[in-house]
């Protein structure tokens, strides 16, 4: 006995000195980056994303988005919210849409080539486009609007549409709209994602080595039409680290330029330091709640506006978020068309909320509520945990069930009764106008995908249509009848709008444009980073 | 008895049981702020490293760690003690059946266990979990189907090699009931490795439980469980090392202890060992 512990204390403080040993020796290990001045200049990032697939017209995550956008390009590129104009030319120099608004001439840019040394023609445009319509996979659904796409000249296409809608925000997507060669017909469509991933856009990156939850190299595109910035990066690698803290630690060691994956917590450590920056950027992402709206009691709009009064909106964004995010105002972020500041939230007010409770017939309040949460967003979680705590004070018992996302997603989708209460849904439209939010709130009947409050209301669709077939056309009155209908989605608190996210990026101090531009969340536009 | 409280290891471990089943038991008078210590959120004070009002901190709620602390001990004694009474519960009567009757009985019931230890215990319980969903109840089912599998074993071992020893031969042969050679000769047999192996087990069955809660299939938020507090707390390990490592600590000392009394427990139980 006596010297089986001796030994099991010997065994501890040995391995407790291994364990510092180990420590000293990884940060002595680190060392300032290898940038040389002779030699390819390599910009290193962290992401935690993975991608999916490589085929631009399947790509539905930021996994790939990150690197597809460094790859190919749009006819039209969306700027952030605040720039003199809103959208800017990229493979189209210019674009006019018929008096009727059903058709749209883009002149397309010349002197462009793809990866593999093919010409950018308007060939490319319609392959592209008509392919995404044939596969019909990821977010092909944007595209609906688009009745064909026909070619004028080599240099000139005609987009003819079913509805008049604006067509800047659909072909400056993120999703769906990336123009790809021609040429890669002939290697099918399994081409893309076999032997680690191949491409062919017209993008100034070119994919070079994929390594799966490793690293992801890209090389600077010699034949690139537009120009490399002075201190700009020839190579490009993304190093695969799942834990912020992880990534906040290469960042101060020097091993990586910039964290793409932290949370906001970990970044605000980051914050006042010399050696690196954070900078944190409206984006067009959300967290709203789905409220069954068919599930006794949240049927009664009395109970869900209940709820909504009891969020403590507020403290929420400060545990969640760590005060990095903005109020929202309804399902639309204000930073995209036609979401508006001038919308009403609710506040946290308990009082009102115990009254409306009251007015429903719970005045005793007795109510047990199910709320699921993605387990793999700690925040998602937090958040809960506090409506958890409020929702108690108005005698309201809620269960917290973080589970993996897709759990979520089946149960919201299985049998009604079986279906949970609340739902936690972290936010973000295909292309940056609200029509995208809105419609997925339409009645779906017993397959609902997206609106899952099940939420049924005849006039709100309608409203959307309609302003949708005027948005194209004149704005103003567009925007009117959107607030409208936005306003019934508040009214009637078939979510609790949470927050309108920003995100975060922390880059070294000598590193430049580390910016995201919010109409493309996931992507970092490596040609914008320079060094110093 | 005495022996075991002749060794002193022993005593510290028992001693340091007591105190966190005391602490525990006592909590709401003990926690400087029992509000918290049950999950209120206190978003004024988050962050705060340990000070005089605090003294073990806060965390990214504002919550006072010493408090969660405190009512975290609640949890670890009473989930290991269930979990391995369920087990003995399973286990042992199995076990027992297997090794006193034989033949098919004891095939059947050994290649059930068979199958269970087949699997690594702690995966098992997360699918098991993963399954009927998290929850603090859930983990101890999910652990005793992992565990019993252990005891029928032992328990079987003991009965077989007890069985056909000459005194119980005779006993049986002499009209004795199957139920009364049970009572009088196989159980008594069986009770002091059963209980060592218990007591040995204790330390493993918290740390398990304390896992599930850590990858989130325990214990949910807002509870005070040391394992989900450690998770809660890794995100801030670099800027506020309080939060994780003082429920780490406490586990560790009470896993320590738990190992110090089953060390003690089989060196006073077992013949073999006295010098």
């Amino acid at each position: 006995m006596k010297t089986g512990s001796t030994r099991f204390l010997a065994g501890l403080i040995i391995a407790v000195l291994l364990v510092s040993l180990s420590v000293v020796a990884a940060s002595c290990g680190t060392e300032e980056n290898q940038t040389s001045d002779q030699g390819p200049t390599i910009l290193t990032l962290a992401t935690v994303l993975e991608p999916t697939t490589w085929d631009p017209g399947a790509s539905s995550a930021g996994g790939e988005d990150q690197y597809l956008g460094n790859m190919y390009e749009t006819l039209v590129k969306t700027n952030p919210p605040g720039s003199a104009e809103q959208y800017s030319p990229l493979l189209a120099t210019e674009w006019e849409a018929s008096a009727d608004g059903l058709s749209w001439t883009f002149k397309l840019r010349e002197g462009v080539k793809f990866h593999d040394g093919t010409d950018f023609t308007a060939e490319a445009v319609k392959y592209s486009i008509d392919r995404v319509k044939t596969l019909d996979l990821g977010m092909a659904y944007i595209l609906d609007p688009i009745d064909s796409v026909e070619v004028v000249d080599a240099n000139t296409v005609d987009f003819k549409l079913n509805t008049p809608v604006a067509l800047e925000p659909i072909l400056g997507a993120a999703f769906a709209v990336w123009i790809v060669s021609p040429s890669t017909e002939t290697y099918g469509q399994e081409w893309f994602d076999s032997e680690g991933g191949h491409e062919c856009g017209t993008g100034p990156y070119t994919l070079v080595t994929y390594t799966p939850k490793e690293e992801t190299k890209l090389e600077r595109f010699a034949d690139y039409w537009g120009d490399a910035p002075e201190g700009g990066f020839d190579t490009l690698v993304y190093k695969f680290v799942t834990e912020p803290q992880t990534q906040k630690q290469m960042l101060e060691a020097g091993e990586i330029d910039i964290a793409l994956g932290l949370t906001k917590d970990v970044a605000a450590t980051l914050e006042g330091s010399s050696d690196v920056n954070v900078t944190y950027d409206a984006t067009m992402e959300n967290m709203f709640v789905y409220l069954n709206c068919q599930k006794p009691p949240l049927d009664d709009v009395r109970v869900r506006q209940a709820l909504s009064y009891a969020t403590p909106y507020e403290d929420i964004i400060t545990v969640a978020e760590n005060g990095k995010a903005a109020i929202a105002h309804g399902l639309v972020p204000t930073s995209i068309w036609p979401g508006d500041e001038a919308l009403p939230t609710y506040s946290y007010d308990l009082e009102k909320a115990k009254q409306l409770l009251a007015e429903a017939g719970y005045a005793d309040g007795g109510l047990k509520l199910v709320i699921t949460t993605n387990s793999n967003r700690a925040n998602e979680t937090q958040a809960a945990t506090l409506m958890k705590e409020r929702f108690a004070e108005i005698g309201i018992d809620v269960t917290v069930r973080p589970m993996p996302y897709e759990q979520q997603w089946a149960l919201a989708k299985g049998k009604a009764e079986k279906r949970q209460d609340m739902f936690m849904m972290y936010w973000w439209p295909t292309y940056p106008d609200g029509y995208d939010t809105l419609c997925s709130f339409y009645d779906e009947g017993d397959e609902p995908y997206y609106n899952l409050s099940y939420w049924v209301n005849d006039e709100f669709e309608t409203l959307c249509e309609e302003a949708r077939a005027e948005s194209g056309m004149d704005r103003d009155k567009s925007k009117a009848m959107y607030m409208t209908a936005q306003e019934m989605t508040i009214d009637d608190a078939i979510c609790i709008y949470l927050w309108d996210a920003q995100s975060v990026v922390a880059s070294k101090s000598t590193i430049q444009g580390a910016e995201l531009n919010p109409a493309y969340p996931c992507i970092l536009f490596c040609n914008d980073v320079t060094s110093l | 008895m005495r022996l075991l409280f002749s060794d002193r290891l022993a005593c510290v471990g028992v001693a340091l049981i007591v105190v966190v089943l005391m602490v525990g038991l006592l909590a709401p008078y003990l926690a400087p702020y029992p509000e918290q210590g049950r999950g209120q959120s206190n978003l004024t004070e988050r962050f705060e490293a340990p000070n005089g009002q605090h003294l073990l901190g806060t965390d990214n709620y504002g919550r006072d760690v010493l408090s969660r602390i405190i009512y975290g001990a609640r949890i670890p004694l009473v989930m290991g003690g269930a979990v391995l009474i369920g087990c003995l519960g399973v286990g042992v009567p199995l076990g027992g059946v297997a090794g006193y009757y034989g033949g098919r009985v004891d095939e059947a019931i050994m290649r059930v266990t068979d199958v269970f230890l087949a699997f690594p215990s702690v995966l098992l319980a997360i699918a098991l979990v993963a399954f009927i969903g998290p929850s603090l109840k859930n983990t101890a089912i999910a652990l005793i189907i992992c565990w019993w599998p252990w005891y029928a074993r032992l328990v079987r071992g003991i009965t077989v090699s007890t069985r056909t020893r000459q005194y119980v031969e005779s006993a049986r042969v002499s009209g004795v009931s199957n139920l009364t050679v049970v009572r009088r000769h196989i159980l008594p047999a069986t009770i002091g490795p059963v209980v060592v192996s218990a007591s040995l087990d204790l330390g493993a069955v918290i740390i398990s439980a304390a896992a599930l809660s850590f990858i989130g299939l325990g214990a949910q938020p807002p509870t005070a469980e040391w394992g989900l507090m450690m998770n809660e707390g890794r995100p801030y390990i670099l800027d506020a090392w309080w939060i994780a490592t003082f429920p780490a600590l406490a586990m560790f000392v009470l896993v320590l202890s738990t190992n110090l009394l089953g060390d003690g427990l089989r060196d006073a139980l077992d013949p073999r060992s006295i010098r």
